[in-house]
């Protein structure tokens, strides 16, 4: 045995395909702990950044230098137009006295280091006095933001403001509109349904120094008395993670592992079932031989004439169509079809080695001694077979992770959850003039298949040719 | 084995070569036609007994849900009487048999039109597709391969032959995407819509005007197909050829002094090609099963997206009718391949 | 040295070292041989699989394997030196026309998609400048000359028994009427008896042409009747080289005479038990100190384990490399 692993370790086509298999092993494995989202298709799990942000090492190249990644701090300092007004509470509170008929200006300063982000988030928490005789503004620099107005219904584009009360205040700009925000309104009107995409690029268009200005405006007589948390900032960048996100916002790199963990599985236990019945058919017909050999070959080259992927397509259709098998989910029932119609190439290969083995001299001779049929089966054929079986298994993964994944490119398959396929169909959707080429996206489902199938083929080709009798008797 | 009696052998063979020939084709007949039936029991199960089986009207499914015209039941009424497909299931396999038999495959709702005018309309789309592109990676698999055998085990051949297994391995769907933004898109180097391919200002062109153009919005896909096809008739090829290279028999022509070139072409690649060769005929026997992506990413009006819009919208006598086509395509194919087998490779014969 | 025995030259190997590399070092294959074949006279090689006959041939051919090399030595045929000659002019003007060669005619010695009578005119027109009908007619005539019908040169090779084949293989060699054949193991896939009928046969021909014969095989016992002298090899050196009465009379290397030992003779009668060698031929990527055979020999000495015997005279035209005879 050690000399065969010798073998096996002298030749390069070996070792890469050692190395790939175990790369994406290791990430199929490790799934969980790479990324913490662990199915990216689900809405709660999209919008970690801005859809299509690229991969963050992608900042290298020039054209994505600018980009913003994800942003998102608390302020800390603060500058007012009138410091005796503004006093600080506690580290994260601060209180503003405004006198009758004037305004207070608190501004919170930060620098920005990129081009604008996908969106803008400030919130802060505001403890508003009991009276109706004030309105509170955010602005973004000169931007006119928010207006908060005390009243159950203020005049648009005012927001209500309960009085007397903490208010959570939000400021999105993913949700502005003309009735909700003065910049909105502003705008002139074939602009206005784009004020959301908008607001980023005029609020934060290109690295500097910007503020946030809160504006108390006493319109009473008396003083009002204000206490606000310090805000927090956060934005999307168009920059994410190890391999950038989707059209939703996603993170590609989790859909990536996940899909290599479904597809790994997937192809594994297929390979398994093909072999499984490969074996069985293979055996039989090729130990047997006469009628059974006939009758078994007819039935191989029937499954190997129908047409493969058509005949899949309609399968799956009219299972979901007639509802056939209702309590099997999707996955099971898509490893049990591929398995169904992937087997007899393997078969035939069983069919022909087993026949070649029953033929030659030790089997022979065990039948002489008079050694009965399943142990000749079990002790001299089955063995004999290890290379090939899993030359077989090698071979047929790539086969399985290609049908597979032609499945949910056609929208046939699985859909809950990211696969390759998925990723591939989703992405390659995308493609188009308008949302260009989005590549972190595009080629590595791609390429994750080329390069794990090819790793397996060559696994395959290493294992029979070590471990095929003939090589091992040293013939 | 004495020397006399094998050429007595040899010499009755010899005489009764015609009667082995007949007796060699209407085996290979009679073994493709049960494969032919068993192929269309199949289906037949498929289509008729599965959802007779779970009390679903076969004839529900004739009518798409998408289907404005008569009023539904109306249809499904007509339909029934016209298959037969409120008969017992052992009689309507019959009627099955008969229909395909006589060529009369019923009409595709979904397309409000005969299943043989869909069929005839899209197998020269198809055919203009692949047969091209058969031809072209048959050659460039070949050609590739004999320059791996000639430098065999040197980086120009690790390269070649690597390049191509990966080629096997690529999902076309998705590379074909890629291409056709690169070079539709990006480059606009070709057309990438049909309709605005075969028209111009905005009249259908026709005669030689329509192939050329057609054929010149099929470049890339049979481009593109080819990259994607070669490689396994490459890998075929360089493998039989290399293990050839090593051969007693091309050893024993170097030893008789038969020139390098000869020995290479005239021998080794004559050698070599039979399993391409072989392969070929088994790619051409299932090409529209073939290229169902290829068709669908480059939005080619084939057979194979054909029976992939019949599959999705369960459009049965198109299903039916396809499915028909396309294996008795495939029989005949693999039929022709026997009989020209033994042609290519002399140890087969007639048996 | 042994060429002084040599009386009328035609083929002259001298000092010959062919090594392949391997990933982990050269396996010398062919390692300081010597050897000559006279004129009309036939010279045996024998030796166990493996000894470095076939990479001999090879190498006296040209036709070795990308990853063999001749290290030293040279190859004189009829005084031309063969190695270091153009290869086109080789293979045009040597190859066949002067020195043929009989491979073992195994199921694919020939190619198997043309048909024998092809494949024969294509050596004879790769070699001449003659008609097709003239050359069908030497065809024709070679075919008749090894007692293969003549209806057989349409056929294909898958077509032909076993024994006919090597017929077949036979003719080719003669299609060119060269002076010298080198037949590697050309006997040795057949039955008894066909192998007897065809090795009568091959001396026929040698005789009545008066072609020189280097003929190797790894069954000791054919070269009695056959050879002229005989070359004995082991682990990719000669042992023992002589006039082949000499050596069956009076082996000498205790190798050749296990070889000996080991050929059952029925015509005695004796009560001789079936020898074989004990032990197996040594790796040749690191071949032992000392003689090469030591580690199999009955009669191994300390020197044998320390020095290489060299091949030194015994008397007359026998030669031998092994400590213990040149002692004596």
């Amino acid at each position: 045995m050690n000399k065969v692993i010798k073998d096996l370790l002298s030749r390069k086509s070996f070792i890469f395909s050692i190395i790939i298999i175990g790369f994406f092993s290791i990430l199929a494995v490790a799934a969980p702990a790479l990324t913490t989202y662990s199915n990216p298709y689900l809405p709660s799990q999209q919008y970690v950044a801005a859809p299509y942000a690229v991969p963050s090492w992608a900042t290298i190249f020039p054209q994505y230098k600018e980009l913003p990644p994800d942003v998102s701090f608390t302020f800390t300092k603060y500058v007012s137009s009138d410091s005796s007004y503004v006093t600080a509470v506690n580290a994260s509170y601060i209180k503003v006295v405004v006198p009758p008929g004037q305004t207070v200006n608190v501004s919170f300063p930060f620098k920005w280091n990129w081009s604008h982000p996908y969106d803008v988030v400030v919130s802060f928490k505001l403890l508003t006095p009991s009276t109706t005789s004030f309105v509170v503004n955010l602005y973004f620099n000169g931007l006119y933001a928010m207006e908060l107005c005390p009243v159950p219904f203020p005049v648009e584009p005012a927001v209500s403001i309960s009085p007397g009360k903490v208010n959570s205040v939000v400021f999105d700009s993913k949700y502005i509109s003309p009735a909700n925000s003065p910049f909105a309104s502003e705008l002139p009107l074939s602009e206005q349904p784009l004020a959301a995409y908008e607001f980023p690029s005029y609020a934060l268009p290109k690295p500097g120094t910007y503020n946030v200005t809160v504006s108390f405006e006493n319109t009473g007589s008396s003083k009002e008395v204000f206490v606000m948390s310090l805000p927090s900032y956060s934005s999307l960048g168009y920059v994410y993670g190890k391999l950038g996100t989707d059209d939703n916002g996603a993170s590609v790199f989790a859909e990536f592992v996940y899909g290599a963990r479904f597809d790994l599985y997937l192809s594994l236990l297929a390979s398994a079932l093909i072999i499984g019945i490969g074996l069985f058919i293979g055996l039989l017909a090729g130990y047997v031989g006469g009628f059974t050999d006939l009758s078994l070959n007819a039935l191989t080259d029937f499954f190997l004439l129908i047409p493969g992927l058509p005949l899949l397509v309609v399968l799956i259709s009219i299972f979901d169509v007639t509802g056939t098998i209702v309590n099997v989910n999707k996955p099971i029932l898509i490893l049990l079809i591929i398995s169904l119609l992937s087997w007899p190439g393997t078969a035939k290969i069983i069919r022909g080695q087993t026949l070649s083995l029953k033929g030659r001299t030790f089997v022979e001779a065990a039948k002489a001694l008079g050694e009965g049929n399943l142990r000749i089966l079990f002790r001299h054929i089955l063995p004999n077979l290890m290379g090939i079986l899993f030359a077989q298994l090698a071979y047929d993964v790539p086969g399985v992770i290609l049908a597979e994944s032609g499945l949910d490119f056609l929208g046939l398959g699985i859909t809950g959850f990211p696969t390759w396929g998925n990723m591939l169909g989703f992405a390659t959707y995308n493609v188009s003039f308008i949302n260009g080429f989005a590549w972190w996206w595009v080629l590595p489902p791609g390429i994750g298949i080329v390069l794990l199938s090819t790793a397996f083929y060559f696994f395959g080709s290493a294992m029979l040719d070590v471990l095929s009798p003939y090589k091992l008797r040293g013939e | 084995m004495s020397s006399t009696a094998t050429s007595e052998k040899s010499v009755i063979r010899g005489r009764f070569h015609i009667t082995g020939l007949k007796r060699y084709l209407l085996k290979r007949i009679a073994e493709r036609l049960v494969l032919l039936f068993g192929i269309l029991v199949f289906n037949f199960f498929v289509f008729q007994v599965l959802p007779t089986l779970y009390h679903i009207n076969v004839a529900e499914l004739y009518v798409p849900l998408s289907y404005k015209g008569l009023p539904r039941s109306e249809l499904v009424q007509a339909i029934d009487r016209q298959f037969g497909l409120n008969l017992p299931l052992q009689e309507r396999f019959f009627v099955y048999i008969e229909s395909l038999l006589t060529f009369h495959l019923g009409i595709s709702m979904h397309y409000d039109e005969p299943v043989l005018n869909l069929i005839e309309q899209r197998f020269p789309v198809t055919a203009l597709l692949v047969i091209p592109s058969l031809l072209l990676s048959t050659v460039l698999a070949v050609v590739l391969g004999l320059y791996s055998i000639s430098r065999q085990g040197k980086i120009g051949d690790s390269i070649v032959s690597f390049t191509a297994i990966m080629t096997y391995f690529i999902p076309s769907f998705w590379l074909g995407e890629i291409v056709l933004y690169v070079f539709g898109f990006y480059l606009n180097i070709f057309p990438t819509n049909i309709a605005e391919a075969i028209t111009r200002n905005g009249v259908t062109l026709h005669g030689f005007a329509y192939w050329a153009s057609l054929l010149k919005f099929l470049t890339l896909p049979i481009l593109f197909l080819t990259v994607v096809s070669y490689g396994v008739r490459n890998i075929l090829f360089r493998n039989n050829g290399v293990e050839l290279m090593g051969s007693n028999f091309v050893n024993y022509l170097r030893a008789r002094g038969i020139s390098d070139r000869k020995i290479f072409y005239k021998h080794v690649t004559r050698n070599a090609i039979i399993p391409v060769f072989t392969r070929v005929g088994i790619d051409l026997a299932f090409l529209f099963a073939g290229v169902v992506f290829i068709e669908d990413v480059f939005n080619i009006p084939g057979l194979g997206r054909l029976l992939v819009s019949a599959a999705e919208n369960l459009d049965i006598p198109l299903l039916e009718g396809d499915f028909y086509v396309i294996s008795l395509f495939a029989v005949v194919i693999l039929l022709a391949l026997d009989l020209i087998y033994p042609l290519i490779d002399p140890r087969v014969k007639y048996e | 040295m042994i060429f002084e025995e040599s009386t009328d030259v035609i083929l002259k190997v001298d000092s010959l070292r062919t090594y392949y590399k391997t990933k982990r070092g050269s396996v010398k294959a062919v390692d300081d041989v010597s050897l000559f074949v006279d004129r009309a006279k036939v010279l045996g090689v024998a030796g166990e699989s493996g000894c470095g006959k076939s990479t001999l041939v090879s190498t006296i051919f040209r036709v070795l394997p990308r990853n063999a090399q001749v290290v030293s030595g040279e190859v004189k045929f009829k005084g031309q030196d063969i190695l270091s000659m153009d290869l086109k002019t080789f293979r045009k003007t040597i190859v066949w026309k002067d020195i043929a060669y009989i491979p073992q005619a195994s199921m694919d010695v020939l190619d198997p998609v043309y048909k024998v009578k092809d494949q024969m005119m294509e050596t004879i027109m790769e070699h001449e400048d003659v008609s097709k009908a003239e050359a069908m007619e030497r065809i024709y005539k070679a075919l008749e000359s090894v007692g293969v019908p003549p209806e057989k040169a349409d056929m294909f090779p898958h077509e032909l028994s076993g024994g006919q084949r090597q017929r077949v293989v036979i003719a080719m060699a003669l299609l060119l009427n060269p002076s010298m054949v080198v037949s590697d193991e050309a006997t040795t896939a057949l039955d008894v008896i066909t192998q007897a009928k065809i090795l009568k046969m091959m001396k026929d021909l040698q005789e009545s042409r008066k072609f020189s014969m280097m003929f190797v095989t790894h069954d000791l016992a054919l070269l009695a009747n056959i050879s002229d002298s005989v070359l004995i090899m082991y682990a990719g050196k000669v042992v023992e080289f002589g006039d082949v009465e000499k050596i069956f009379r009076n082996p000498l290397h205790p190798y050749t005479r296990a070889l000996i030992d080991a050929i059952p003779d029925l015509r005695l009668r004796k009560k001789k038990k079936l020898v074989s060698v004990p032990g197996y031929p040594p790796d040749l990527e690191n071949p032992p100190k000392g003689c090469r055979f030591a580690p199999r020999c009955p009669i191994a000495m300390p020197i044998c384990r320390e020095k290489e015997p060299e091949l030194t005279k015994v008397e007359g035209f026998h030669y031998v490399a092994c400590h213990a005879v040149s002692r004596k």
